[in-house]
């Protein structure tokens, strides 16, 4: 299965062009509000073929705006989410609220973005949004200057008032208050402005500060008469300083903004941004509806099933297609006690190592996606890139590869070793939504029990409608063992110590309550590193060290599609975990040809 | 008449109490800490906790949760929804009219195709037309709602790609009755009507379709109509000019018993081809455990079915006295 | 009071009991019953292959742990991607599924699930709604108000809002097992609160019949008239309903599967096999999304037919007509 074997060398041959593409994840609807309702933001790393792939002209246009011709502005976008559930990106907890802020809000600073190819070494790199420059004298001081040009949109109650320091304080705050992701920002000491000026004060080093002032999941600046304008204001409307002013809202039905004619950004030539006079976001939770609205020409940008990429290539000959493997970790998580209180069998590593062993990660690939697709390690997912993702499958991984290596004889040893014998044990997942979410979530949960079976473990299954699943075994609640996905971080640090740190101290999503002192300590040490060598050289060891531990079983990262019409031009391209940014990240400089 | 009416109406008090209590109270049954449930996956903040608990009232005994709800709810203010902060009164506003509509649409439709298939059916008792008619009609049962619906889109995507309406397309009746009706009656053209409401009353069509078949076997055996038949009237004279009427009046009278029916029916078909309707909210809300709004849909619709079984009872006394005494 | 759409169909008169056939006269009545209800009759074949399938499916009853009619077991995958998602063909008569399943085996299987839903609930249901039916029509009174009360409030909320509830209550975290438990004791229960309604009317006419006063005026005991004379003149119309109930049941349980709330796949339910969540896959092989739709049309097909041509015969008003 050569297309399993090495994704990326493949995608480094002169075939297909590589870049990542923003969209995908973005108007991608179909999983993006998946996402949202796993509670698990994911992003969706993309990576570019263009239309017709194999066709090398094909791969030789995709770079720079350019080749695509001079922007013309004007048109309506029509993307597809498949639910709204809230528009106040402080107050969500949910990937799908993120992922629509920046059409209205604006960050400090942003992801690198670009048109075209966008090269390994500029994944996950920051760039200035709101910010015009950011200077970091010590290692615990970041001075941000914003920029001298921004205002609000021009409507009650802001009326195109100028954006200040003082807006970022009083976002910060709030944030600080109401957000469920403010731990986010522990780190931080005080934040003071004068005038232009921002300063952060940190407690402690953080290498990744100014990915953390880029998440999507953390300092939106909202302004403060709005916000306090009425009790629901923020969830009512949207009013920043982002491209595009909030239009309309109908549940299930769409969601809407109009152009932002005083938005501070301009495009190389000088042109005002955003070129789109609309953009319209048709609310549909079925992909089948979704893939017909996209072959009949009412959809611009759709993402599609992985294993669906063949029909919308022949109901839709020339659309562009992009692929990725996206960014949404699937895992076994194990019964709490086996960390907290030894329980068996899953506190000896050799039963969790067997259980990876017996995985046919191959096989599952194969069958889900037609590109195949990716091992992901842990926590860190093949969407971020090779500098941060340490490949299962690559020499650097050292002994710890072993444990990904589908060999249902040494599963059975490992089993032996440890005294684990005709084991029977219970097997959590969702019945609801995650299907919906990941399309491949409910065939991998059915292959699982089989492939356990084969290495003598026996499995009883335990269904649980997603609300109940939410609420019990993703917060600990549950015995044996679950088949679970996870949320989408903006920055390698948020996976790290929300999956590793105890559970009440910026562990929010360690789900099996793992507590392991020394990796603790050493993720913090890696998060005050300074330099980025260092930060990816410990980034890397401690992949090793849970390859080994094996404390989540990582499953499959499959290559996943998105397909836009080909008269959308300008589509944005961005980093890994990032990319579920719409409007700023993907929309800002979206047009069409006629 | 009148004492009729007055029992009937006293009886429907502790039916409205009892369904009430039930909803308010099937939603506290469900397991596990309601917080964390609505907070999804993410930590619970002590904020969002007290937040959550007061609207939902979590901090007062039960009985008295449920007091201050009944009486919010009589006012028809049935608070926020725990997902989206909107308000549910402003809510339902959008949605119930769309449910609303393709009920009395579906109705019309299984009507078009019930009252004939069971009309012939009944004058032809045990022929091969009857044995047809009924074999199309009870097929119209069998055939699963959320099959037929799927098996459309599955189909339409392959057959009719191109004629797929936009996804905006919904337009409510008042904005844009064409669009309106085009969607939910004839989305792919008007020579294939496969559209939700289409749908809906193609499966109530078999219920009411026995019913008529029943009702014209019952008249037909009536002395009125033997006494036509004797005077040697045409059968069609008999039948439209005697039977059917009478035979019509009880099935649509009973129409209105089909309510919890068409709202089953409705969660399904909106969810399917994606209306936005308060079946699909329904379906939305309690996956997502929004409290609020589960609460305030169920309550309607029971508080809908209530009446309109109250109506139907008092149409049927005044049509067939021997009820009121009974 | 007519809330059952069946109400007004099954007429309220007693039945007037007959000899019961000897068993000599089976063969005699079964053709006679063919001839007369052809479209019964099929429905009745239906649903003896439907009960063939679900014994015989494999050996589990029998004692022989092997499939017996279907070419494999129901959860037998092959994932290679030249094994999925394939369209019928000699080997797979109706094709294979996402995880190369043999679809037509699948079938078979969900064939044993839906028997065994459909007839418990429904068994379940005739009990509760002859006890309470019988006695409310019988004794009336404050116990007969306090039923219809709860019946009429039970029936205002529509079913698939009490079954989702139900089941997010009670199966919460319920393995398949449990689970089909749980919805045959719910979708037994919301079936009976249905039939009360037609079992108190029946229950009523058959109280007032003459011989039921002149049993009385002889000192009869009211135990001995509901069990003499009042049960069997409703047991007819318990059969008859539950018939058709045998569809309703095997539908609420295929809808709730489908929408993610019911038996879940591996385990072959008709409806989980249509699953809302994964319609979009129906786009590589559209055939998988009809058989478990046809299976199941099928089947309430056959019930509803089969409970109407019983009705007709055990009926003697609507007997014979022209």
């Amino acid at each position: 299965m050569n297309h399993t074997s090495s994704f990326w060398d493949k995608f480094t041959g002169q075939r297909v062009s590589r870049r990542r593409a923003l969209q995908m994840s973005a108007l991608a609807g179909a999983s993006a509000g998946a996402i949202a309702i796993v509670g698990c933001g994911g992003s969706s790393s993309s990576n570019t073929t263009p239309a017709s792939s194999g066709s090398p002209a094909a791969s030789k246009t995709s770079t720079g705006a350019g080749s695509e011709g001079t922007p013309k502005p004007g048109g309506t976008l029509h993307g597809t989410v498949s639910l709204v559930l809230g528009k106040d990106p402080m107050k969500a907890s949910t990937f799908l609220t993120h992922a629509l802020a920046s059409f209205s809000y604006s960050r400090l600073l942003r992801f690198k973005t670009t048109i075209g190819e966008l090269g390994q070494d500029d994944w996950y790199t920051t760039e200035m949004e709101l910010a015009a420059s950011v200077q970091n004298p010590d290692p615990l001081t970041y001075i941000v200057t914003l920029r001298d040009d921004v205002k609000w949109q021009n409507l009650p109650p802001v009326n195109g008032r100028k954006l200040t320091g003082d807006d970022v304080v009083y976002s910060y705050n709030r944030y600080r208050s109401i957000s469920p992701n403010k731990a986010n920002f522990d780190m931080v000491d005080t934040v003071t402005a004068a005038g232009q000026v921002v300063t952060f004060k940190l407690k402690e080093p953080f290498g990744l500060f100014k990915s953390r002032l880029a998440s999507f999941q953390d300092l939106w600046v909202m302004p403060q008469e709005f916000i306090e304008s009425s009790d629901t204001a923020s969830e009512d409307r949207m009013l920043g300083s982002g491209p595009f002013i909030f239009d309309k809202f109908e549940p299930t039905v769409v969601m809407s903004w109009k152009k932002n004619p005083d938005y501070f950004e301009k495009d190389a030539a000088g042109a005002a941004l955003p070129y789109l006079d609309a953009v319209n976001l048709a609310i549909i939770t079925d992909q089948n509806q979704v893939l017909s609205q996209f072959a009949a020409g009412q959809l611009d940008t759709i993402s599609v099933p992985p294993k669906l990429i063949d029909s919308v290539k022949g109901q839709s000959p020339n659309a562009v297609i992009d692929q990725a493997p996206r960014n949404i970790l699937s895992m076994m998580i194990f019964q709490p006690e086996s960390f907290t209180g030894a329980a068996k069998p899953f506190a000896d590593e050799r039963v969790r190592q067997a259980f990876s062993r017996a995985i046919d990660r191959d096989a599952l690939l194969d069958l889900v996606s037609k590109e195949g697709g990716e091992w992901p390690n842990m926590p860190i997912n093949a969407g971020f890139g090779k500098s941060w993702w340490l490949d299962p499958k690559g020499s650097s991984i050292g002994s710890g590869g072993d444990n990904y290596k589908y060999d249902v004889a040494e599963a059975k040893k490992l089993l032996d070793a440890a005294g684990v014998t005709n084991l029977e044990v219970p097997m959590h997942f969702s019945s609801t939504v995650y299907s919906t979410v990941v399309p491949y979530y409910d065939i991998v949960r059915q292959a699982l029990p089989a492939m356990l079976s084969d290495a003598g473990i026996k499995v009883k299954e335990v269904p649980e409608e997603y609300g109940n699943y939410i609420a019990q075994t993703f917060a600990g609640k549950f015995d044996g063992f679950a088949f679970s996905l996870e949320s989408v971080f903006s920055d390698i640090a948020a996976y790290w110590t929300n999956m590793f740190y105890p559970r009440d101290a910026g562990g929010g999503r360690n789900h099996s309550s793992v507590s392991d002192a020394e990796l603790a300590a050493n993720i913090k040490k890696m998060l005050q590193a300074q330099s980025v060598d260092d930060l990816h050289q410990q980034n890397f060891d401690l992949q090793k060290y849970t390859s080994q531990k094996m404390y989540y079983v990582p499953m499959v990262t499959p290559v996943e599609f998105a397909a836009r019409q080909p008269k959308l031009k300008g589509v944005l391209n961005s980093t890994g975990p990032t990319t579920y940014g719409l409007g700023t990240e993907a929309q800002l400089k979206n047009w069409f040809t006629a | 008449m009148r004492p009729y009416i007055i029992k009937r109406l006293l009886l429907s008090i502790p039916t409205l109490i009892g369904v009430s209590l039930i909803v308010f109270f099937m939603v506290r049954a469900i397991p596990g800490d309601v917080v964390q449930q609505i907070s999804g996956d993410a930590p619970v903040t002590p904020e969002f906790r007290a937040q959550v608990q007061q609207d939902l009232g979590l901090d007062k005994p039960a009985y008295e949760q449920y007091v201050y709800w009944l009486g919010n709810s009589l006012r028809l203010d049935f608070g926020t929804s725990l997902r989206d902060r909107q308000s549910i009164t402003h809510r339902l506003k959008n949605t119930l009219p769309v449910t609303l509509e393709m009920a009395i649409l579906a109705l019309l439709v299984s009507l078009i195709i019930a009252i004939p298939i069971g009309m012939i059916s009944a004058m032809r008792q045990d022929s091969v037309v009857d044995y047809v008619s009924r074999s199309v009609a009870i097929g119209f049962l069998a055939v699963p709602t959320f099959w037929l619906g799927t098996m459309i889109i599955v189909y339409s995507s392959v057959w009719f790609t191109k004629a797929t309406p936009q996804a905006q397309a919904y337009q409510q009746f008042w904005e844009n009755p064409y669009q309106n009706l085009k969607f939910l009656l004839f989305p792919f053209g008007y020579f294939i009507p496969v559209g939700p409401a289409v749908i809906l009353g193609v499966s109530l069509s078999g219920t009411v379709m026995r019913l008529m078949r029943a009702q014209m076997l019952e008249v037909l055996r009536q002395d009125y109509v033997r006494t036509a038949w004797a005077k040697g009237l045409q059968e069609r004279r008999v039948v439209v000019g005697h039977a059917l009427k009478n035979a019509l009046i009880p099935v649509i009278t009973v129409i209105g018993l089909q309510i919890p029916i068409i709202v089953g029916g409705s969660v399904i078909v909106e969810s399917i081809f994606n209306v936005p309707g308060m079946g699909q909210w329904f379906f939305q809300a309690i996956g997502f455990r929004d409290y609020t709004a589960v609460q305030a849909i169920a309550l309607l619709i029971a508080v809908a079915v209530v009446i309109s079984n109250l109506l139907v009872d008092i149409t049927y006394a005044y049509l067939d006295p021997r009820i009121r005494y009974s | 009071m007519a809330t059952t759409i069946d109400a007004p169909i099954l007429s309220q008169d007693p039945v007037i009991a007959g000899d019961p056939p000897g068993i000599s006269a089976w063969p005699r009545n079964i053709w006679k019953f063919c001839k007369r209800k052809p479209l019964g009759a099929f429905g009745g074949f239906v649903i003896v292959l439907m009960l063939v399938a679900a014994v015989f499916v494999d050996g589990a009853i029998v004692g022989v742990n092997k499939p017996l009619l279907a070419p494999s077991g129901y959860n037998e995958q092959h994932i290679r991607r030249a094994q999925v998602d394939q369209g019928p063909s000699l080997s797979h008569i109706m094709g294979t599924d996402e995880l190369g399943r043999d679809i037509f085996s699948r079938i078979l299987y969900g064939a044993r699930i839906s028997v065994i839903i459909g007839f418990s609930s429904v068994i379940i249901a005739a009990a509760v709604s002859l006890a309470f039916g019988t006695i409310s029509g019988y004794y009336g009174g404050w116990f007969d108000i306090i039923v219809q009360r709860i019946v009429d409030i039970i029936l205002s909320i529509p079913a698939i809002i009490l079954l989702l509830f139900a089941l997010t209550v009670f199966a919460a975290r319920a393995g398949p097992y449990t689970r089909m438990f749980w919805i045959i004791l719910i979708v037994g229960f919301l079936i009976s609160f249905a039939s009360v309604r037609v079992i108190r009317g029946a229950a009523i006419s058959a109280a007032n019949n003459q011989y039921v006063d002149a049993a009385r005026t002889i000192g009869a005991s009211n135990m001995r008239i509901v069990f003499r004379h009042i049960v069997p003149n409703v047991i007819p119309v318990v059969i008859v309903l539950s018939t058709v109930q045998l569809g309703t049941a095997i539908l609420a349980e295929a809808t709730i599967s489908f929408l993610g709330y019911g038996i879940p796949s591996p385990f072959p339910s008709w409806g989980a096999m249509l699953n809302l969540s994964g319609s979009a896959q129906f786009r590589i092989q559209p055939l998988q999304a009809v058989w478990p739709g046809v299976a199941i049309a099928l089947t309430v097909y056959a019930f509803n037919m089969f409970g109407d041509a019983l009705r007709d015969v055990l009926d003697p008003r609507l007997r014979g007509g022209r």
